[in-house]
């Protein structure tokens, strides 16, 4: 029953793509022009160093990879984020050129999975061509797909055709769905950031498909719109992600439920079910809030409204937007209508919840304990999860766990040592209190430890036998413990999710009953 | 040594189940150690159960009824002793005497769905007259060997040994912990009988709980347990066993030490949560407290005494075992650096005391079907209901109530009741999805427990119900003047009654 939170991305996507099949009904021909596309397609040699998050203060591993790209005006690369995430060195290769060339992540969408490189050197563009941005290809239309995938070096080309357009989940961040095109053309590692063509211009990026074991024949490609919104959002020299209001609604087809709220009977309106506090719309919108009309476009029973000569759900509308544009509600509340416009913003506690890229893993070393916010690429290196880790993981947004704790602090690991040997069954447990004070963020663990006490009395969530580090027996353990397990700082406190703002409104926000110990 | 001890065992029983044979044919000519098993033949019966649960999901759906045997026990009172699982849910008993196959229908007389345990009696007080009953043998050490004891499908007597290997804490039923004896060697038959008694001599020392195969171990409810059991029995009421009622982890730590000013020469327990009401609320523990002795005992840093027979052993086992419920034991804590006795007297916990009920056996789980909403007290049975994988398949919001329910500080609530999902008719179209809700108000009463429905119902907000859960939509609305025709059609339409109780809404 718990549904993901209001995130709508991939219906602006549709939109572009109906509207753009009815502008452009592009004759397909078989084969296109590979000589001339050739010099717009480039092999892009990454390697990246993924933490662990098991070991946050280890550099991670590294590993190298090899994928694709294509080059538009601006002497511009674009491809997929997962082949520039990060990232140690990235080196781009072309046709006809022996030389590598380093290349530099300029904008990186991992909402969406792309990227743009840039290359200092400008003998690289010498030989090159931009590749222009077509429309949405129409189903059964033949796409040709260009890339360096496995089985060889040079250049590869398949061919197939359009299979399906619809929403998928991304799964580079695991949780942002947009409209994605899938083809039947051969997608494979390497694959990855390649243009799909159709009639000499770029119809689309390929992506994600499923490995042969699960189905044959399906890939990926993000469409054109989806394209065209990355590069508008980095306009102002910032990618700002997909915005949101932060609301979720229930269709109002149930005949009692309309009457209970004051609607005739029909096909308009649906309730508001969820406020996110985090979300843009808080303080405007309310549960049981009917909506009637976005921007001015009445909203069915089920949520759509009449969009392109389409009926296309209603955050469809927010989808097209970016961050600071206002959305306007029409809102009936207990009989009355009232009008609400609303700011868009990303509701940053649905972060926790996708994977992170080009973050370093944060955490607290002290007394041999190890303290880590409980994010998605944590959750994930988990091998056994407890249930109130589960609990605080898939509820975050649901039961809004983030006013109390901003940031889940966990008990990753004790870290052996003789002043820790009895300590082992905190680990996996969520820490509330430190000496009184509720822990929102990491910040509040290390500066909770940093105040002068002789013992530090840890409440953790769901047992409260209190966990005591005696601060003398800590300070003279520290150093011996980091240097045998050879960590060099005691903390990592950068990379945050949580946003300041929010920490300096909310701080003095009082949660509802939950497992905290009695008062 | 093991091999050796394996050939042995196959040797007995070909020995034995050949002479049962012979002693069919000539009682005269049994000899010596025949004897044994005549006397055992006397002392058990085989026992049918035909039990038929409900289905938790669909409460007003029985399941199939599926037909269980075991091997009871008789014991003084001419009453057979059983585990408790065996006669769950229970349509029709049936005891069979073992050589002279007559058969008698029998009753529960007792039920411990904790403790594992049930005393059935024949509805004919003549059919065990002439049985000799097991006398309880005295409580057993590590060491010792026990026989169990298996009846053939013809009756015949299949004894198998083991030693005793350790005698510690073991779950008799889901989170009921007591000493069970764990023997080595794995069971060689088992005919499929849920409940097996075991023997020491020529007395009852237990009844097998389970049996490992891979780890060659088996546990058996041991002696007290079965003693304890029989006692409380015999001097109705039925009070079950005791629980002093707090959470408690150990005091190993020195850090915890040092902060709280234990001195090092004592050993204790720390309290972590005492319960609202509980026994030891009542004799005044608080969080905190450090448990040093209870009765004449210490308490070890892991919660643990010296018992003479059985070595060191958990207190759970002295609060659970050792005491009836109405016995006053003396706990000795320590507490701002002064020790201080305190007298508890001890109290049951029954199912209907938990948040989220432990179990609902022998009874039909209640619900009310208001408007196609189908209304339910969460319980651990309903957790289980969604497969052995439950702990991970059930909604995590609910798993979430049952794995924390002592701990809700604030919340008040009874019990949890949801909503567990929607009989679709025509009136409910748009709400056929929902399920798992979990409720808090309805017209703006809250509701804490089943029957709160029915005064919130009474007081409808606008013309509408009002119902608020925590889960999507948020809301749901009935109207009081379509109820009656919903109701309707689900019982026409589905067969479903609207309601378990009598109480009608």
């Amino acid at each position: 029953m718990q549904k993901p939170p209001f995130r709508y991305k991939a219906w602006v996507a549709l939109f572009t793509v109906v509207l753009a099949g009815m502008l452009f009904p592009w004759d397909v021909q078989a084969g296109e022009n590979i000589k001339a596309i050739q010099r717009s397609v480039v092999r892009i040699f990454t390697v990246a160093q993924n933490p662990d998050y098991r070991t946050p203060w280890d550099p991670g591993e590294s590993g190298s990879g090899v994928g694709s790209g294509f080059i538009i005006d601006g002497n511009r690369i674009l491809t997929n984020a997962h082949m520039a995430s990060n990232a140690r060195f990235i080196a781009v290769e072309k046709e006809g050129d022996a030389r590598r060339y380093e290349a530099k992540v300029k904008f990186i969408a991992h909402d969406c999975d792309l990227a743009m490189l840039e290359i200092q050197d400008p003998a690289f563009f010498k030989t090159t061509a931009a590749l222009h941005l077509g429309g949405v290809p129409s189903l059964d239309s033949i796409v040709t797909v260009l890339g360096y995938p496995i089985g060889g070096d040079r250049l590869s080309v398949t061919r197939g055709v359009v299979s399906r357009i619809d929403y998928q989940v991304y799964s580079h961040s695991g949780v942002d769905s947009h409209l994605a095109i899938q083809i039947d053309a051969a997608i494979n590692p390497g694959n990855s950031g390649g243009p799909v063509i159709q009639d000499g211009v770029v119809v689309g990026v390929a992506f994600q498909g499923f490995s042969g074991m699960v189905a044959q024949n399906v890939g990926y490609m993000i469409p054109v719109p989806v394209l065209t919104r990355f590069l508008q959002d980095v306009k102002d020299g910032h990618y700002d992600r997909y915005v949101d209001a932060g609301i979720q609604f229930f269709p109002l087809i149930n005949p009692t439920h309309r009457r209970a709220l004051g609607l005739a009977p029909g096909d308009f309106g649906v309730m508001v079910s969820d406020v996110m506090q985090a979300g843009a719309a808080f303080g405007q919108v309310h549960v049981g809030d009917v909506l009637l009309a976005i921007d001015g476009r009445p909203i069915s029973s089920d949520g759509r409204v009449n969009m392109d000569e389409d009926r296309l759900m209603l955050n469809e509308v927010v989808e097209r937007k970016f961050k600071g544009d206002t959305v306007g509600l029409s809102i009936l509340r207990q009989g009355k209508k009232i009008d609400a416009s609303i700011t868009l913003s990303t509701p940053w506690p649905y972060l926790t919840q996708a994977r992170q890229y080009d973050v370093k893993p944060r955490y607290v070393i002290y007394g041999g304990l190890v303290f880590q916010p409980l994010s998605s690429s944590f959750y994930g290196s988990l091998s056994e999860k407890t249930d109130t880790l589960r609990y605080y993981y898939s509820q975050f947004l649901g039961k809004e766990l983030y006013l109390k704790h901003p940031e889940v602090v966990v008990i990753s690991k004790v870290l052996p040592d003789p002043i820790n040997t009895y300590q082992g069954r905190f680990v996996n447990t969520i820490v509330d209190q430190i000496n009184g004070s509720t822990i929102k963020t990491l910040e509040d663990v290390a500066a909770a430890f940093k105040k002068p006490s002789d013992f530090y009395v840890v409440r953790v969530v769901g047992d409260p036998q209190p966990l005591v580090l005696e601060a003398s027996a800590v300070s003279k353990a520290q150093q011996r413990i980091l240097a045998r397990y050879k960590i060099d700082a005691d903390a990592y406190l950068g990379d945050s999710i949580v946003p300041a703002e929010w920490l300096a409104k909310h701080e003095t926000d009082q949660a509802t009953p939950d497992l905290t110990m009695e008062k | 040594m093991n091999r050796r001890m394996k050939i042995n065992l196959r040797l007995l029983i070909t020995v034995l189940s050949g002479l049962v044979l012979i002693g069919c044919s000539s009682r005269t000519m049994v000899p010596e150690r025949w004897n044994r098993t005549a006397d055992s033949a006397q002392s058990i019966v085989r026992v049918t159960v035909v039990s038929q649960g409900y289905h938790f999901h669909q409460p007003w759906q029985q399941r199939q009824p599926s037909r269980q045997t075991a091997i009871g026990a008789i014991v003084p009172g001419g009453r057979v002793l059983v585990t408790a699982l065996l006669v769950a849910n229970h349509r029709y008993i049936e005891l069979e005497t073992v050589d002279t196959r007559r058969k008698q229908r029998a009753e529960v007389e007792v039920v411990d769905y904790e403790a594992n345990l049930a005393l059935l009696k024949p509805t004919d007080d003549t059919f065990l007259m002439h049985r000799k009953p097991l006398a309880l043998a005295n409580p057993s050490s590590p060491g010792d060997r026990l026989t169990l004891l298996q009846i053939k499908p013809d009756g015949d007597a299949v004894p198998s040994s083991g030693e005793i290997t350790s005698i510690e804490l073991s779950a008799y039923t889901q989170g009921n912990h007591f000493l069970a004896y764990r023997l080595n060697g794995a069971l060689q038959y088992r005919f499929g009988n849920l409940t097996i008694p075991v023997l020491k001599g020529k007395k009852l020392a237990g009844l097998m709980l389970r049996s490992d195969s891979s780890g060659q171990t088996i546990d058996i409810i041991s002696t007290p347990v079965i003693e304890h059991f029989l006692k409380d029995a015999d001097h109705p009421p039925y009070l079950g066993f005791p629980r002093a009622g707090f959470h408690y982890g150990p005091a190993l730590d020195p850090q915890l030490r040092r902060y709280i000013g234990l001195p090092e020469t004592m050993s204790g327990i720390y309290v972590q949560k005492v319960l609202k009401g509980s026994p030891a609320d009542l004799a005044g523990l608080r969080a905190g407290d450090v448990i040093t002795r209870m009765d004449q005992h210490t308490v070890s840093n892991t919660g643990q005494f010296n018992h003479p027979l059985y070595g060191k052993t958990s207190l759970i086992h002295l609060i659970r075992t050792a005491y009836q419920v109405g016995d006053t034991i003396p706990i000795t804590v320590f507490r701002d650096n002064a020790t201080l006795t305190l007298n508890a007297v001890l109290g049951h916990r029954s199912p209907d005391e938990y948040r989220v009920p432990p179990f609902v056996i022998d009874r039909q789980p209640e619900y009310r079907i208001i408007g196609g909403l189908v209304f339910q007290e969460l319980s651990l049975s309903y957790l289980r209901e969604y497969g052995n994988d439950w702990a991970h398949s059930a909604p995590i919001h609910l798993i979430y109530f049952n794995q924390n329910q002592d701990y809700l500080n604030g919340d008040e609530r009874e019990k949890i009741i949801i909503i567990s999902q929607v009989i679709p008719t025509p009136y409910s179209v748009g709400y056929e999805s929902l399920a798992n809700l979990v409720v808090s108000k309805v017209n703006g009463h809250p509701i804490g427990k089943l029957s709160d429905l029915e005064a919130a119902l009474k007081d409808p907000v606008n013309g509408f119900h009002r119902i608020e859960v925590d889960q999507t939509p948020g809301i749901i609305f009935l109207d009081p003047e379509e109820i009656p025709q919903i109701h309707k059609i689900i019982e026409s339409r589905y067969r479903i009654p609207i309601s378990s109780a009598s109480a009608p809404l």
